[in-house]
């Protein structure tokens, strides 16, 4: 079985779930630094809301996470289905998903900074959004695409 | 990867597993405490997460060490996607830490253990899908 798309596909699901890593990395090695200045951003909603830098980047992380089950959910369903199959364009297709989870757990996570929610509401949300927003990137691409379009037989 | 390969899926298992009874049982744990503040629904979150863990040690048990006769399809089919929720769930610990007291140190533990799940699910699929 050929499964160099596989492979590239999964190599580029690692290297997206592995920035916000990165970021995390980032943010410790400059903690010292930033730790003077609050470790705080502050954005901008209803006024002014401020929202701690490491709590913008775990839940990124979370939304990649969810982003990431729906592309592992995918990956698996496609090649159990028929394991000759390969995905076209694997970069665009693991982007696709991370960027949908990513998008939604962001709006996510701002609806629920303007709410006086329980915190475990608010991560059950930010993390269903996450994955209900990589699942509508992928049926909007099936939907305008087509699975022919994303999809070809091995050579 | 294959011989010893379910060394690393076991110790990711226990290592969640033992944060879960570590978070439960031990008043001066950071979880515990956090889990004091935020009410009854973090328990559930809890225990839902240690019984996935629990789930992940007896797919170890069952599928790689036991004999073949006794090997159950169904945890290895879905085998990935239960360290995606492991990571997740492992995940959700900082997210809640971190609301509650902010960023602290002790958070990386939770962050390596999530990191190391969802490797280990992407490689196991691909392994699967790689063996045939």
């Amino acid at each position: 079985m050929n499964l160099t798309y596989l492979r590239v596909c999964l190599r580029a699901m690692l290297w997206l779930l592995w920035t916000p890593a990165l970021a995390v990395s980032i943010f410790l090695g400059l903690s010292p630094s930033i730790a003077v200045a609050g470790a705080v951003i502050v954005i901008t909603i209803d006024g002014g809301t401020s929202i701690p830098l490491s709590l913008i980047i775990i839940n990124t992380f979370l939304a990649s996470l969810s982003g990431g089950t729906a592309l592992v959910l995918r990956i698996d369903k496609e090649l159990g289905r028929e394991p000759g199959k390969r995905l076209v364009r694997p970069w665009l297709f693991c982007a696709a998903h991370m960027l949908g989870s990513w998008l939604a757990g962001a709006l996510a996570f701002l609806m629920c900074q303007g709410t006086a929610w329980d915190v475990w509401y608010r991560l059950g949300f930010v993390i269903i959004a996450s994955f209900l927003g990589a699942k509508f990137i992928e049926l909007v691409a099936e939907k305008f695409t087509g699975s022919k379009a994303l999809q070809e037989k091995i050579t | 990867m294959k011989p010893r390969y379910y060394f690393t899926r076991l110790y990711v298992a226990l290592s969640i597993l033992v944060n879960v009874v570590i978070t439960a049982t031990e008043p001066q744990a950071l979880g515990y405490k956090v889990l004091t503040e935020t009410g009854p629904l973090g328990w559930l979150c809890v225990g839902i997460l240690g019984c996935l863990a629990l789930i992940a040690v007896m797919d170890v048990l069952i599928n790689d060490l036991a004999p073949e006769a006794w090997h159950l399809p169904t945890a290895i089919r879905w085998r990935p996607i239960t360290y995606m929720l492991l990571a997740t769930g492992i995940a959700s610990y900082v997210f809640v830490i971190i609301d509650a007291v902010g960023f602290t140190w002790l958070t990386l533990t939770y962050f390596l253990d999530a990191s190391v799940a969802v490797v280990v699910g992407v490689l196991d699929l691909f392994y699967r899908r790689g063996a045939k």
